[in-house]
């Protein structure tokens, strides 16, 4: 993935909590091409006193313009950081490191789609619907929020009419999913990015629908799925472009061991959800612990995720 | 002849009013949902699944080629009833 320089253009207070920014490249140049449902991850702050880099993952939610990003970033007060500090920090001219952007939450091509966004998991639904506005998709979006004041983008998305259902919790209670998702619809694809209740709605009515139908994109990482149980062993991981070689103890991670050793790897979540740390690997057979690889790129075993992921075998090599 | 239908008729209308989200003096019995009130396929599944809800009723997916127009949602819902 690129890594890029950025640059802060504007910054607007687009709901209650909720701030847009919009972001360039810092040399003024043209920014990768991406597309609905992609994510960029961004250095907030550079590692300094021995503290890891912040980094947090955004989705793109601008017009696919190749001379400026748009992200919206919601306050967490109880959040790990990340928010308070685009909130607090982030002006015009700020500069950024980035990197992607990168794709986890694709549009696939459908007859119908269904859109499922809760608070600011609007942001990555929103170029979504931008895209299936101009396809001769069957599309809707329905999007919760906790009052119309905080939700964002509603002035935007007026424009799809009926396609877009807002439903604001302090008038109408929490949206009605079940007359859409109530029964499996052949070539249909639901996305939903929300809160947790909104996922679990959403997991619990598409249980009957085909397998990969629905696809969701958490905001939070998911504690355990995906982990499987048992004991860790140990086993030694050799960096190519070095050749040194470091020994993963049971119990501690990949990534852990890296950044012990001074190897610079890029982070985020540390529980396998964002895809930051994504690894190349050269030989050995990564045990995938994450939730960011599909099926086919488990199988393939070319990345893994360090941060959770270890290896089936007593070797592994990294392009590192 | 007096059936379920005939008495729930006025329901059923409101009911579709509410998802094609157009007013009652819009539609007629035989006016199409899709070419006159530009409903797509995911607002025919929004009325069959409310229809299923109000009434108690199962209708099969396949019915929604026949619920084109309100005449014919009436009948889909009246065999549906019979059926339960």
């Amino acid at each position: 993935m690129e890594q890029l320089e950025l640059v802060v253009r504007q910054r607007r207070q687009i709901a209650e909590s909720v701030v847009e920014l919009t972001l360039g490249a810092a040399d003024g140049g043209a920014l990768p091409s991406w597309s609905p449902g992609a994510h960029v991850d961004l250095v907030l702050a550079e590692a300094e006193d021995g503290r890891t880099p912040l980094v947090r993952q955004y989705s793109l939610c601008g017009p696919e313009a190749s001379d400026r990003w748009r992200i919206a970033v919601l306050l967490e007060p109880g959040g790990r950081g990340g928010s308070r500090f685009v909130h607090e920090r982030l002006e015009p001219g700020t500069r950024l490191r980035a990197r992607g952007p990168r794709n986890l939450f694709p549009l696939t091509e459908s007859r119908r789609a269904i859109l499922l966004a809760g608070g600011i998991g609007i942001t990555p639904l929103l170029p979504m619907a931008r895209r299936l506005a101009r396809t001769g998709a069957d599309w809707r979006l329905v999007y919760g929020g906790r009052s119309r004041a905080a939700m964002a983008y509603l002035g935007e998305l007026a424009a799809y009419g009926e396609r877009v259902r807002i439903v604001a919790q302090d008038e109408q209670g929490l949206p009605d999913l079940g007359s859409l998702l109530g029964r499996p619809l052949p070539d249909t694809a639901v996305y939903c990015c929300g809160p947790a209740g909104l996922i679990a709605e959403a997991e619990r009515l598409c249980r009957s629908w085909p397998a990969g139908a629905l696809r969701c994109e958490r905001f939070q990482p998911e504690i355990g799925s995906g982990v499987p149980a048992g004991p860790d062993s140990g086993f030694e991981v050799e960096l190519a472009r070095s050749g040194r070689r470091l020994t993963v103890p049971a119990g501690r991670s990949v990534l852990e061991v890296l950044q012990a050793a001074g190897v610079a790897v890029l982070s985020s979540c540390a529980e396998g959800t964002c895809g930051t740390c994504e690894t190349r690997v050269l030989d050995g057979e990564p045990e995938h612990r994450d939730e960011v690889l599909g099926e086919a790129e488990r199988a393939d075993g070319k990345t893994m995720m360090v941060c959770v992921s270890r290896s089936r075998g007593p070797r592994l090599v990294l392009d590192l | 002849m007096p059936s379920i239908v005939e008495e729930r008729k006025a329901e059923i209308k409101e009911i579709v009013c509410d998802i094609l989200e157009i007013d009652p003096g819009e539609i007629t019995e035989t006016s199409l949902f899709k070419d006159d009130h530009g409903a797509d396929s995911l607002r025919a599944i929004e009325i069959l699944a409310n229809l299923e809800r109000t009434f108690g009723v199962t209708i099969d997916q396949a019915e929604l080629n026949r619920m084109t127009n309100l005449q014919n949602v009436y009948t889909v819902v009246e065999e549906a009833a019979a059926r339960s």
